[in-house]
């Protein structure tokens, strides 16, 4: 029975690694900029399936394809940023505003998909040798989703709390007129995050397409989940919405052990109730949710 | 000219529409909560007044029970998230709706599951009556929301919307305000989805779906935050403006997300032109 | 505000105006080619669906044509996407009967053939659906089912299942409604040890893969949307699981040609059920359906193009020597023994399609049909 629980656990943690990818640069997003960027997952599908041309159609060299397809994403994420949320923000638009553009552009960039590579699905083949951990089987690729979400927070914490850059991130997220008056330009601070939280969303596009198959509403379904990932942690927490996210991915995965797996995308949501009737604050309560 | 059926058509889609709009304002736009159970409440109200009238029930008292369950639901689910903050409440709502969505779906002995209930009875047999019926039903909550909006208990609303704890010091019942609201704001929803289910006369869990969410929060926002003029003009605005794409004839191969584009390009082009909506009052952050 | 008002009332004007000139147009083409609305999930989570039943309606209206058109006039398609969403599938159905005005309308997957049907039914349009459920065409005259029984097709499958020795036997498939009509074809058969679902959209059933694994169960039925199947099977080989595959409409989804070739070991002793088109078929016009189909780029899903080529095909037959739509239905009602390129077709008097439907065995590269 042990393996069972093994697996189990382990399915929650893979699970739950995918949905960190997505909602770290959610997060960050949120946190710097105050809105929702839903097409974040957009910009995912992106490297996904710029990736799948490069790698597959192409037959590039699969290190260098990973490489140009992460810069794709961050292409597209800045795109997004200049063009459509830029001209917003200087029109005072509200964050509610920002969320229906992003939700248009999302829209705009999952059909431009579909036009592009159709409906079917496609694949990115690779070796992936599958290891046996504690009576549990997990791939390589598995492996290296969940290495990579941990490398990926570690230098994002690192960033924000160590480097100029960060600090100066943190400035505009406190309190964005303060942060102009010493000398701090948004719309630059506003830039660095896209490109950073849409290389987020580049490296998470590349190992979720491997790692579970291309089709052009990813963005959306990956979106959804990663979004309510990033708040039962804490939405403008980046270490926050990782933590939620594998929180999420163990709940959903174990909680369906229990019960009919028709329920599995309530289950997370059950628990999170009646945790939230104990703790309205959150998970991480309000410290956390400066930070 | 059979043309003007596809406008009644339309004309009803309208009506059903603003009545989910105008009350999702209620909750969102006027008091601030950010409610994203709203589709949830629909589809109680369309499974509730379906399966009342597939049972027997005499079609208005089906749709009744729809309003009632509706209403219900929405207090039940205000007393818990009552002390929750923007997302965290935005997050539990969101929740609600999807575990509606999964009763729907896996309650088979009740809701057939995945099978839907056909065979709903309709409002009317003649489509100019359901227009009408819609269209008044449409009309009064407009009314009702905008008198609610300007009477004490609205302003009391807006009040906590814009600083909750300054009204809980001026010794509003806060908690009060919200369960009304959202009780209000509910019912109004499950109306709509009961209005719906005897007019498309089939529904399926997939009423319970992300796609029905997005499409109310944009009508909302595009119209502008708590304006009940700004909820009708956004639904009109939602929903015609994928209508005129009909007509353009793309070849087939492009046809679907050619219009979608087009209709996602035109809807950022609204928001870049009046970036608060079109009637918008506040700013929700 | 002033300004906005205008923008609406041009808005409207515009949506007006551009359907008064197709209809105005309409009334003109009415000597000319029969026009035929197809609703389809374009976009959407179902836009897989959309893109080989287009390829076999596209191919279904050359050879119509090719053939003379019906009753000497050509014939057209006019497409409108449905998104997955039933409002705009009515709306979708209202634009093509009232605008347009035209003389047949086609559908599949469930909820927009539910939500269409009605408004077919009350305009007195022939409307063919093409979904697992019967309940829309029933007691319907203009409502026509043209779709293989689910229910059938895992009996057929679990009988089979049985034969093969399996004691524990496990279903798991999209919670979606032929997913539940397949559950009843398979337990009027045999009980089944472990039924999973998973909410379509949802890519990842490993847990639920192993669940079936904890029961012990060596058969797997699969009743899943063609487009899961590749995820389907990579979570199968990946967690090891040691079972025989069984699969309902083998042809449109998880035996399809692609899924095929890329999972040849997981299917070792698998067995597959569906509609009777033998894909591999030498009758040349069988071959010429095939060669065609795979000219237009899109190879994996012959038997799901097939069984819309046939819809249309029979709707234009049904057509044939009829001025009026109710003769077109007396004429579709009455179709017995059709021989499309998806097997034999007939309603026998009833508004819901008796499509034969076979077992077949995969014998290492192909699906081979049993021969009972």
């Amino acid at each position: 029975m042990s393996s069972i629980a093994a697996q189990l656990i382990l399915n929650g943690i893979i699970a739950g690694a995918i949905y960190a990818l997505v909602a770290s640069g959610f997060s960050l997003i949120y946190s710097i900029g105050k809105f929702m960027h839903f097409a974040h997952g957009a910009v995912l599908a992106v490297g996904a399936y710029m990736m799948y041309t490069f790698a597959v159609v192409l037959h590039w060299n699969f290190y260098l394809s990973i490489i140009l397809a992460v810069l794709a994403s961050m292409c597209a994420g800045q795109l997004m940023n200049l063009t459509v949320y830029r001209p917003l923000r200087k029109r005072k638009a509200s964050s509610a505003v920002l969320l229906i553009a992003s939700i248009s552009a999302m829209t705009f960039v999952n059909a431009l998909i579909l036009l592009a590579w159709g409906a079917d699905v496609k694949s990115i083949p690779v070796t992936n040798p599958v290891f046996e951990v504690l009576g549990a089987r997990i791939t390589l690729v598995q492996v290296c989703i969940i290495g990579v979400s941990m490398i990926l927070l570690a230098c994002l914490w690192f960033l924000m709390k160590r480097t100029t850059l960060g600090k100066a991130m943190r400035a505009v997220a406190d309190n964005k007129e303060v942060a102009q008056t010493v000398g701090i330009n948004p719309e630059w601070i506003y830039s660095q995050t896209f490109l950073i939280g849409s290389f987020l969303a580049g490296v998470a596009g590349v190992l979720i397409g491997i790692e579970q198959n291309l089709y052009p509403q990813m963005g959306v379904q990956l979106a959804i989940k990663g979004f309510t990932g990033a708040i039962i942690g804490s939405l403008s927490s980046v270490p926050g919405s990782v933590l939620g996210s594998f929180i999420l991915g163990l709940v959903e995965n174990i909680g369906i052990w229990y019960l009919p797996s028709g329920y599995k995308d309530a289950i997370a949501f059950v628990l999170l109730f009646i945790f939230l009737l104990f703790k309205p604050s959150g998970l991480l309560g309000v410290k956390a949710r400066e930070a | 000219m059979a043309f003007i059926n596809y406008l009644i058509h339309l004309g009803i889609l309208i009506g059903i529409y603003t009545i989910l709009v105008v009350s999702l304002n209620f909750a969102v736009g006027f008091t601030g909560l950010l409610n994203l159970g709203h589709v949830g409440f629909f589809g109680i109200g369309a499974y509730v007044s379906a399966l009342l009238a597939v049972s027997g029930v005499p079609l208005w008292l089906a749709i009744l029970g729809g309003v009632i369950a509706a209403g219900i639901a929405g207090v039940i689910l205000a007393i818990p998230t009552a002390r929750l903050k923007g997302d965290y409440l935005a997050l539990a709502t969101l929740g609600f709706t999807f575990i509606m969505g999964s009763v729907a779906r896996n309650w088979t002995d009740v809701t057939r599951g995945a099978l839907g209930i056909p065979g709903i009875p309709r409002l009317a047999a003649d489509n100019v009556v359901v227009l009408a019926i819609v269209g008044v039903l449409a009309v009064i909550s407009c009314f009702i929301f905008r008198r609610v909006g300007q009477s004490r208990f609205g302003r009391a609303c807006q009040a906590l919307r814009d600083d909750e704890l300054a009204a809980k010091m001026l010794g509003k019942n806060t908690f009060a305000h919200k369960i009304g609201a959202m009780g209000l704001s509910a019912a109004f929803a499950g109306l709509g989805g009961a209005l719906f289910a005897h007019y498309i006369t089939f529904i399926d869990p997939s009423i319970f779906g992300f796609g029905d969410l997005i499409l109310l929060f944009s009508a909302l926002i595009v119209g502008g935050l708590a304006s009940v003029r700004g909820s009708w003009v956004g639904t009109v605005v939602l929903l015609l403006l994928p209508e005129p794409l009909r007509f353009i004839g793309f070849p087939s191969s492009v046809l679907g997300p050619a219009r979608e584009m087009i209709f996602a390009l035109l809807l950022l082009l609204i928001l870049l032109y009046r970036p608060k909506g079109l009637f918008g009052e506040v700013d929700l952050s | 505000m002033k300004k906005t008002l205008v923008l609406l009332s041009l808005l409207l004007l515009l949506v007006a105006c551009s359907g008064q000139q197709q209809s105005a147009q309409s009334v003109q083409q009415s000597k000319e080619p029969y026009q035929f609305g197809a609703v389809l999930p374009l976009t959407g989570t179902n836009s897989f669906y959309a893109e080989f039943a287009k390829y076999g309606i596209e191919l279904a209206v050359e050879d119509v044509n090719k053939a003379g058109g019906i009753n000497g006039r050509q014939l057209q398609i006019i497409y409108e996407d449905s998104g997955g969403d039933k409002a705009k599938a009515t709306s979708a159905a209202q634009k093509l009967i009232d605008v347009d005005d035209v003389d047949a309308l086609l559908t599949v997957t469930t909820p927009m053939g539910g939500a269409i049907a009605p408004v077919a039914e009350a305009s007195k349009m022939p409307f063919i659906y093409e979904s697992a459920t019967n309940s829309f065409a029933v007691n319907k005259t203009y409502v026509f089912k043209d779709y293989p029984d689910a229910t059938e097709m895992c009996s057929l499958l679990m009988k089979q299942v049985k034969k093969d020795g399996h004691e524990k036997v496990a279903l798991i498939g999209t919670n979606a409604e032929f997913t539940l009509l397949c559950k009843q074809g398979a337990q009027s058969v045999a009980p089944l040890t472990s039924f999973e679902t998973y909410t379509g959209g949802e890519t990842d059933y490993r847990t639920q893969f192993v669940k079936i694994q904890n029961s012990g169960s060596t058969a797997i039925l699969l009743s899943i949307f063609a487009g899961d199947c590749p995820h389907a099977y990579k979570q199968i080989r990946e967690l090891g699981l040691n079972v025989t595959i069984y699969a309902p409409f083998q042809g449109l989804a998880c035996g399809s040609g692609d899924n095929t070739k890329a999972n040849p070991d997981l299917l070792k002793g698998a067995y597959g059920a569906d509609v009777a088109v033998n894909e591999e078929s030498t009758d040349p016009a069988f071959v010429d359906f095939k060669t065609r189909l795979v000219a237009r780029g899109w190879t994996t899903q012959i038997t799901g193009s097939a069984v819309t080529y046939d819809s249309i095909r029979e709707l234009a037959k049904a057509y044939e020597g009829c001025d009026n739509k109710l003769c077109v239905t007396d004429h579709l009602r009455n179709l017995n023994d059709y021989q499309g390129v998806s097997g034999t077709i007939g309603y026998h008097g009833d508004q819901i399609v008796e499509r034969a439907v076979n077992l077949r065995k995969f014998d290492g590269s192909k699906w081979v049909v049993v021969q009972s």
